[in-house]
């Protein structure tokens, strides 16, 4: 009866699964294969080079530098989503008129595609008649050229995506904070802590869970960023700040490279699996219960 | 294959495409062409209408790379076959990514059933595309547009409506305020000379935009293809034994643009938009090797701008000052769709309304059935009255470049834009090189 | 939250902020606000001036004009658009929710080696960018004539989505008491029906919040449906909205009209976003903190 239940009960997994067999395992069998071929994507011309297209990785310089922007759009995002979330969060969970308001918008940029976003931005970083140069020109500044290297597009990209979707990490810092159970801070206040104190030895443990959350939740998102380069920089200056994701689109549809595209993706789909794993496991080993 | 049919046509074609648009820019022989085309295309006229009851209820596919007024011109005779056929049309507007949309259609094999060509009739899309050169519009085309789209066996497979112009735009009041004479500009000495000037005036003298491969691609015929120039290599490039070295000659004068401070600081990053509205503003002066389509959108941002083109100049004293020549609007026919009869009727449409579009692309007419002069075409003449022994020829790399080199020339122009130093400039060529290699071969292949 | 009370009474001491302090804060919730509404004003602004109006991007438009509205209103594309992107959001939203949740019952209360197998699986592909695996979904959808259907569209993007879903529900079927299924298996209850009648009840919060991230996700997803819609008919609202910011030769790319329909594609979004603020925001907070 027991192991009937069971088994019924696991398959009740078995659709998902099965969608998630057809559209991810099926594509990445078919990556497998085509990246073993020279090809441009739409001949009917395929050469079989072996490996060579994973030996092209090694020497391209496009792909380690849109790999090490990979990382900085996912690990620096989050790392500034929490940032900038946990001080929202701090800040909209103090007592004044208005606040509810100030979330509302803190949220907002959520609710608009990162391609739109871009698109506005650009006009925001533009180096002649930009909105921020605009702005500074006001106060006697010369125009600052933004996107002049890049190493600057990708800190304004990773910027730019932080304060567009930091209001996720500030929900769930408010909802961590307000489950603080207000007696452990007032018998920390008892005891003579400061606000500091109170805050680094009472709040922040508790709020690992939220951080958790909040850490995967940004990582899943930075990594994979695309739509908001795409209009910003639409990659340059120079392939400086390309993503892998947008890296592996223009191989495909621009420089008609589909085999070595295929390889690059594999190669983003090994190295974000090896992220994934880990961190999740340490994640989930600081949980604290309370 | 293609490649090498293009080799032999390339002097004769290039030959009769001057010398008809030097006659029909010349103002008598338009008018009588004009004639003659009213009477073609009242016949053609009538054909369509009887024909035309009969496709009511079929339906076509339509992908078009056209946006904004353009777009909107090519709609309304999209709209105007409709009602007068009754045939329901879809319309897939592609814009920026034309180019990947109709490669990923291609590999599906799953094209539209009428789809514009850009310029690559017969080297990308032939295997693909129906032979028009029985249709009634197609004795009409000018040599121009022949010379562009005719295969070597005569065969054409795409109906041009307009043909874009490539020079050098001129913002003419830049150049005034600045004490330049733009049409007394003929070598890159000159032109270098007037960017002097203009810049002590206190403009930026060049425009041109390192995110495009047009900044490294498209004034290169200057050097490389025509006699008196600094090279006359048009066959090693055609049969894939160009020596790239060469190319240097072209990079090395490049760098004197960003030596002498001639460009935009930003100009690795910016878009055409931006050129556009800094034009209009009356901020620079020229932009090398562009479609007067620029010039159109210039004056559409700002009607009080005077705007020219003047051919792109010439790499040696004597040499030939080139205006390029390439398939503006074209369109063609899939060669499996469902509903040929419907598909040529609709050329046959387009060819006798095409004076929308060709006036909102501000490109040069290749039909005589043009009634109002486009912008496009007032600007050719302007240029023709002042230098008449004006070389043309197709577009550099659509003619002499393997398919699939423009997106490889637009990242070389990224690498270009960041660093100019000799390293660099050996990179950009080891790259350029290898992947025309490939390209070549890839196109021999097919 | 229901605690506000509580916190208000007793916590005055520790959060109330004396009058210089709350001068402070309202300055910083201007500047925050300000900081957020800046793109939507760049947006607005540029959105309401002629195609010929060149002052600076910052200052207001010299001739104000609603041509581009009525432009925007009148075009078919939008209108269309916005239907695509609702039946494709729609169609996303139950696919995932149904089949997410039933395969997070399952795992989460089957137990033993297999399931627990699938759900490190199913974390571990969570972090997976889609387009690592694009030359692979392409070809797939192309082979089997999945280009331009907005349903397979719907299912290939709920097959990513899938696994996030999945591990979402998984941690809320934890917190409820297995006793509750035990005692609907008593009452001769199927597990089918265990799932329909007892369990989906008690998610139905954390439902909502998970409707209204998938839905916003799918709403402004780009790089799938950029490739797999092609056909303009089949464009969402995202697709149109890029589209008019396109330059492409032999066009005048009109930026004033392109954020007009960019306010125009927002304005329905933004709305909803203010009207059911309390699902999105109180709905989100509240599920995060389960």
């Amino acid at each position: 009866m027991e192991k009937r239940r069971k088994r019924i009960l696991l398959s009740l997994s078995i659709p998902a699964f099965l969608l998630i067999f057809i559209f991810m395992i099926i594509p990445l069998g078919n990556a497998l294969r085509v990246s073993l071929f020279k090809w441009n994507g739409f001949s009917q011309n395929m050469k079989f080079i072996g490996l060579e297209n994973y030996l092209s990785l090694f020497t391209d310089d496009v792909f380690w530098r849109s790999t090490l922007n990979t990382f900085v759009y996912g690990f620096g995002s989050t790392l500034l989503q929490n940032i900038f979330g946990l001080s929202a969060a701090l800040f909209v969970n103090k007592q004044f008129r208005g606040r509810n308001f100030v979330r509302l918008i803190l949220y907002m940029p959520i609710m608009i595609s990162g391609v739109i976003m871009g698109a506005i931005q650009y006009y925001i970083f533009n180096f002649d008649n930009g909105v921020l140069n605009n702005m500074l020109n006001l106060f006697g500044i010369e125009n600052i050229y933004w996107m002049k290297t890049g190493v600057s597009s990708v800190l304004i990209i990773t910027l730019i995506n932080s304060w567009q979707t930091m209001g996720f990490c500030m929900l769930i810092y408010l909802a961590g904070l307000q489950n603080i159970p207000k007696m452990y801070e007032e018998a920390a206040l008892l005891d003579g802590a400061s606000k500091r104190q109170i805050f680094f030895k009472v709040d922040v443990p508790l709020l690992i869970p939220a951080i958790t959350t909040a850490v995967i939740t940004n990582l899943i998102g930075g990594l994979k960023l695309y739509d908001i380069i795409v209009t910003l920089t639409n990659g340059g200056p120079n392939r400086k700040s390309l993503s892998l994701s947008y890296y592996i689109s223009l191989l495909y549809f621009n420089d008609e490279k589909a085999g070595y595209s295929s390889a690059v993706g594999i190669a983003l789909f090994v190295i974000i699996f090896l992220v994934a794993v880990p961190i999740n496991r340490y994640l989930r080993s600081k949980e604290v219960e309370y | 294959m293609a490649m090498k049919k293009w080799m032999k046509t390339t002097a004769a074609l290039c030959l009769t495409a001057s010398s008809v648009l030097l006659t029909a820019c010349g103002g008598n022989n338009a008018t009588q062409n004009n004639a003659a085309g009213a009477d073609g295309s009242a016949e053609t006229t009538e054909n369509t209408a009887d024909g035309s009851t009969d496709y009511s209820g079929k339906s076509i596919e339509i992908a078009t790379y056209l946006t904004g007024d353009t777009l909107a011109a090519y709609k309304e005779v999209i709209a105007g076959f409709e009602s007068e056929t009754g045939v329901n049309i879809t319309l897939d507007e592609y814009g920026d990514d034309y180019e990947s949309m109709m490669k990923t259609r291609m590999a599906s094999n799953d094209l539209p059933d009428i789809f514009e060509t850009h310029g690559w009739s017969l080297i990308r899309y032939k295997e693909y595309l129906t032979d028009l050169s029985g249709e009634p519009w197609a004795g009409d085309l000018s040599d121009a547009a022949l010379g562009v789209i005719r295969d070597t066996d005569g065969k054409i497979y795409t109906l041009m409506t307009t043909g874009s112009c490539l020079g050098t735009a001129v913002n003419m009041d830049v150049c005034e305020a600045a004490g330049v004479d733009p049409w007394a500009i003929e070598t890159w000495d000159d032109f270098n000379e007037a960017c002097d000037k203009i810049k002590e005036a206190g403009y930026t003298p060049i425009a041109n935009y390192f995110t495009s491969a047009g900044a490294l691609a498209n004034a290169d015929g200057s050097w490389l293809s025509y006699e008196g120039e600094t090279y006359d290599v048009n066959e090693e490039m055609l049969n894939g034994t160009w020596d790239w070295e060469e190319f240097r000659t072209i990079l090395d004068y490049l760098q004197t643009w960003f030596d002498n401070g001639y460009l935009y600081e930003d100009c690795g990053t910016i878009s055409q938009t931006d050129a556009i509205e800094r034009c209009a503003r009356n901020e620079c002066a020229f932009v090398v090797g562009i479609g007067s389509s620029y010039q159109t959108a210039v004056v559409a941002q700002n009607p009080d701008v005077t705007m020219a083109m003047i051919p792109i100049c010439a790499s040696e004293e004597g040499g030939a000052r080139f205006v390029g020549i390439g398939e503006g609007a074209s369109f063609g026919i899939w060669k499996d769709t469902e509903e040929m009869d419907v598909c040529k009727a609709f050329l046959n449409y387009i060819a006798e309304n095409a004076d929308g579009i060709n006036a909102a692309a501000g490109e040069i007419s290749t039909l005589p059935s043009e009634t109002t002069k486009s912008y496009g075409m007032e600007m050719l003449e302007e240029m023709e009255s002042h230098c008449p022994d004006v070389f043309y020829d197709n577009l550099w790399d659509r003619k002499y470049m393997p398919a699939g080199m423009w997106s490889i020339f637009e990242v070389a122009a990224g690498m270009f834009y960041e660093d100019q130093s000799d390293e660099s400039k050996q990179e950009i060529i080891d790259y350029l090189k290898e992947n025309y290699v490939d390209l070549y071969e890839a196109a021999q292949e097919e | 939250m229901k605690n506000y009370e509580y916190e208000k009474m007793t916590m005055r001491e520790f959060h109330a902020p004396n009058k210089k302090v709350r001068i402070g804060v309202y300055v910083v919730a201007v500047l925050l606000v300000l900081l957020y509404l800046l793109p939507i004003y760049v947006m607005l602004n540029q959105s309401f001036r002629y195609v010929t109006d060149l002052t600076p991007r910052l200052y207001l438009p010299e001739k104000w004009t609603l041509d581009n509205y009525i432009q925007a209103f009148t075009s078919s594309d939008l209108l269309e658009g916005f239907k695509n992107s609702l039946v494709y959001a729609a169609e996303v939203c139950v696919v995932e929710v149904v089949l997410g949740g039933l395969a997070a019952y399952g795992l989460a209360r089957a137990g033993g080696r297999a399931a627990t197998t699938l759900r490190t699986f199913n974390i571990c592909i969570m972090m997976i960018p889609s387009l690592s695996l694009l030359v692979g979904t392409y070809s797939l959808m192309v082979n089997f004539h999945m280009v331009n259907k907005i349903w397979a569209l719907a299912l290939q993007t709920a097959a990513i989505g899938m696994s996030g879903t999945m591990f979402f529900y998984t941690s809320f079927i934890v917190s409820i008491p297995k006793d509750l299924d035990e005692a609907a298996a008593i009452d001769g209850a199927g597990i089918l029906r265990t799932f329909f009648q007892i369990i989906l009840p008690q998610l139905k919060p954390v439902t909502v919040t998970r409707l209204i991230m998938i839905a916003i996700g799918a709403w402004n997803n780009y790089a799938m449906p950029s490739y797999l819609l092609t056909n303009t008919s089949k464009s969402t609202v995202v697709l149109v909205v890029r589209k008019a910011f396109y330059v492409a030769a032999g066009a005048v790319q009109n930026v004033p009209l392109a954020c007009a329909m960019c306010a125009v594609s927002l304005l329905p979004v933004i709305l909803l976003y203010i009207l059911l603020q309390r699902y999105i925001i109180e709905g989100q907070l509240d599920s995060v903190s389960k």
